[in-house]
């Protein structure tokens, strides 16, 4: 084959263009850490690495909604213990009001402590997180009890007293969504925390304080309180413990999130990265191979016969 | 017979001009060795026979013929129609896939993956926001950033249609712009025809004019398919599909004209076809740039209507549509079941309603798309809730997400042959992805082919310099030696003359 001049500095400038651009896509891995830039650069990667950064943005959001749950499971649990605590004392005062040897002074004082920890379970039974109420059910913004007349409760403006108006409010649970189609009611209702009809919490401690403060000897019509707060604080601790199970399921879910989450980053960096000691060795040969194809072509390019002609 | 006297003059005079002529050529091919399209030229040379009479075969004093030195027959150009006829069939395809490339790439630019302002990273954001509504459903905050959130994702499918249609616009013009290249092109060649038929009627041969044409013949070969013919006597036919666009001296124009109706529903306005001017005849364009502009701008994808079927311009509109179509529909349907918190800018103002609108629904376009007058009114409309919540006997439902909760979920929701939002927009980029990438390989093909053939071309109608500097001191040193030989004439003719019979003098 003949070679002819501009054949030769076109072959030249050719290569070295493709040289120029083998170095310049891998100095694009390089800066950007990522394999590719356009999709048409791996369309399947591309595909995937899609699917991939959909799948991670949502972990994110189920990570902070699973974070959100257990603070607000966790305010909830503080205030029924408070609410736990609150029966325990009842309990203990009521049993020293049973006691025959109680003047009238001294039951005049336990029916005093006892409306202090009235007024402290309706603040329990209005606890907020970050500002909502969490036993309202899906009424978050007002509180949920309220004491209209004494002796009289209401729970979301509805006698809590009354089973029939109650039905629909103890079924309201806020539900978070924890997962793909997995959602985890985290409100507590107040009026199941409280029980619904005359014999609720609120009532009860209400009567209790009441006898003490009108009867001379209240032990026998005191008596049956005592079962009535048993059967309370049951219903509390078995709320309590619920409250502990779901804090307990999303530490799991949140386990299994960040170890998706971990999974996928990895998926993510096998897909999209770029291996650094891989491009660094690429690079290096296509410097070399870049140089000596300059060199090679300087030396091609530039003598010709006349430089060797008298 | 004798010869004459001065007979090896004549043959020394035949070789000092052809020499020099020779050296001219050199010349002529060292000064054009850059110039694109040059051909190396050549002296054709062929030895003269014995003049009639001289050193006859009869009664001659030596045997056999002295011939009458050297003549030049030919300037001729070193060139292989066969290449140029491979190289412009592979340099159409060139044309072609580099601009459909071109196009391509730009439309992936458009739609920005892999990044966090791609339409599947603001509707990540989207639905992630909603997720943060369901925690907060009283929240105006939150309410707000839904709202935004959602204006990202209008405007992101208008950004990307707008610029669509801009490159649609593009590409139409690069069609206007070529066709004038074209007539352009015919134009030029058409004179040249002329000017070669006329100089080659005197029998010499239009070398340099022959370059020039063939240069301008190979730009139109990358530009549209092209068919050329060298009918007798020099005449160059230039055929596209069958119609001449230039045929010796005559030439057709091309001529581009705003499309009555619309190829496509999607289509911007004044898109024009290309047609043989003054008629109504489609020129038929089956490759080269043109076809590549063609491509981009009207492909609509698979169709049974004869429509371009390349993944162009057209098809990702049309899939942008689909996708917003399905977004709102089905967006606005789950939103309806909800009811809003009570507001003055409500539909019925101080009561909660359902039946809101999330998106317009009179919108359905990715051009068009736009949250609802309600929404944009105020931010309680968002129909968190699936009851009312301002029951009067009840405290305001504010907490209420099940709706949200239910929007949420539409994120996942594998629609009738449409697949989820999400993998409806991935599958459209994959699709994207592969197109582009395939145009990117078959345009590297060819690079590599039509280079390839170039190189071929250049090989055989290439100037080489060593060659040039070689024959430059072949001719240099036979110029001289012709020279020389006069002078050994002369001094035999000076024996003859001034010495000969001198004795006795």
């Amino acid at each position: 084959m003949r070679i002819t001049n501009s054949m030769l500095i076109g072959n030249f400038m050719r290569n070295m263009t493709s040289n120029m651009k083998r170095m310049d896509t891998l100095q694009m891995q390089m800066a950007t850490g990522r394999k590719f830039n356009r999709p048409s650069q791996d369309p399947v990667g591309m595909t995937r690495s899609m699917q991939i950064r959909k799948d991670l943005s949502r972990l994110e959001q189920y990570t902070k909604n699973v974070e959100d749950a257990q603070a607000w499971l966790n305010q909830t649990e503080t205030a029924l213990n408070e609410i736990k605590d609150i029966i325990h004392r009842v309990n203990v005062l009521t049993l020293q009001g049973i006691n025959g040897s109680n003047s009238q002074d001294d039951r005049q004082k336990i029916a005093d402590e006892l409306d202090q920890l009235k007024e402290q379970l309706v603040q329990a039974g209005n606890s907020t997180y970050a500002g909502r109420y969490i036993f309202g059910g899906y009424n978050t913004t007002q509180a949920p009890f309220e004491i209209p007349e004494p002796g009289k409760i209401l729970y979301n403006n509805k006698d809590l007293a009354d089973a029939a108006l109650m039905a629909g409010e103890s079924a309201e649970v806020i539900d978070y969504e924890v997962g793909k189609g997995v959602t985890l009611g985290i409100s507590t209702p107040g009026c199941n925390v409280f029980g619904i009809g005359p014999d609720n919490l609120y009532s009860v401690i209400d009567e209790i304080s009441n006898n003490l403060r009108n009867n001379v000897d209240p032990s026998d019509d005191l008596q049956p309180y005592i079962t009535k707060l048993q059967d309370k604080l049951g219903r509390i601790l078995s709320e309590i413990s619920e409250v502990g199970g779901k804090t307990n399921r999303l530490d799991l879910i949140k386990k299994r999130l960040e170890n998706d989450y971990y999974n996928y980053e990895t998926l993510r960096s096998q897909v999209e990265g770029v291996d650094q000691e891989q491009v660094i060795i690429d690079f290096k040969m296509a410097e070399v191979v870049y140089r000596s194809s300059l060199a090679v072509g300087a030396r091609i390019i530039q003598p010709s016969l006349m430089d060797f002609l008298r | 017979m004798m010869r004459s006297t001065f007979y090896g003059f004549e043959i020394a005079r035949k070789g000092l001009f052809t020499n020099q002529l020779a050296l001219d050529v050199t010349a002529h091919n060292i000064a054009n060795a850059n110039t694109p399209g040059y051909t190396r030229q050549r002296l054709a040379l062929k030895s003269l026979p014995p003049a009639a009479g001289i050193n006859g075969v009869f009664g001659a004093a030596v045997k056999g013929q002295v011939g009458a030195g050297v003549e030049v027959q030919e300037l001729g150009q070193i060139r292989d129609s066969f290449l140029d006829m491979q190289f412009r069939r592979e340099n159409k395809y060139l044309g072609e896939w580099t601009v459909q490339y071109d196009g391509l790439a730009y439309i992936e630019g458009i739609f920005s993956e892999p990044s966090d302002s791609s339409l599947n990273a603001v509707l990540g954001e989207f639905f992630n926001s909603l997720q943060e509504l369901s925690k907060n459903p009283e929240s105006e905050e939150v309410r707000s950033l839904v709202r935004q959130n959602a204006i990202k994702v209008t405007e992101t499918l208008h950004h990307y249609y707008s610029q669509l249609e801009q490159l649609q616009l593009e590409q139409n013009q690069g069609i206007e712009i070529t066709i004038n290249e074209v007539n352009d092109y015919a134009r030029q060649i058409r004179d040249l025809n002329e000017q070669i038929f006329r100089f080659e009627a005197g029998g010499d041969r239009a070398n340099d004019l022959r370059d020039q044409r063939n240069l301008l013949v190979d730009k139109l070969s990358s530009i549209i398919n092209v068919d050329v013919y060298e009918t007798g006597g020099g005449r160059l036919r230039l055929d596209i599909n069958g119609m001449p666009l230039v045929d010796h001296t005559q030439v057709n124009l091309m001529e581009a004209r705003i499309r009555t109706t619309a190829a496509n529903s999607s289509d911007v306005g004044n898109l024009v076809d290309v047609y043989w001017a003054g008629s109504s005849v489609k020129v038929s364009i089956t490759s080269g740039k043109l076809k590549g502009y063609l491509n981009v701008r009207d492909g609509i994808g698979p169709n049974t209507d004869g429509r371009n079927s390349t993944m162009g311009i057209p098809y990702y509109m049309k899939k942008l549509n689909e996708f917003t179509d399905k977004f709102v529909t089905e967006f606005n349907a789950q939103h309806r079941q909800g009811w809003n918190i009570p507001n003055d800018s409500s539909p019925n103002p101080g009561t909660s309603v359902n039946n809101i609108d999330f998106f317009d629904p009179s919108k359905l376009t990715a051009r068009e798309i736009t949250i609802s007058d309600d929404i944009k009114n105020s931010v309680y409309n968002i129909a968190a809730s699936s009851q009312p919540v301002d029951d009067i006997t009840d405290p305001d439902k504010k907490g209420d997400n099940n709706n949200i909760i239910r929007l949420v979920e539409l994120r996942d929701v594998e629609f009738n042959g449409f697949g989820s939002f999400e993998s409806f927009f991935r599958s459209v980029i994959s699709e994207l992805a592969v197109e582009s990438s395939h145009s990117a390989r078959m345009m590297e093909t060819q690079e590599a082919m039509t280079s390839h053939l170039d190189n071929q071309r250049k090989s055989v109608s290439g100037v080489s310099l060593d060659e040039e500097m070689t024959n430059m001191i072949r001719f240099q040193q036979s110029y001289a030696a012709a020279a020389r030989i006069i002078t050994a004439i002369d001094e035999t003719l000076d024996i003859l003359i001034n010495r000969t019979g001198l004795v006795g003098r």
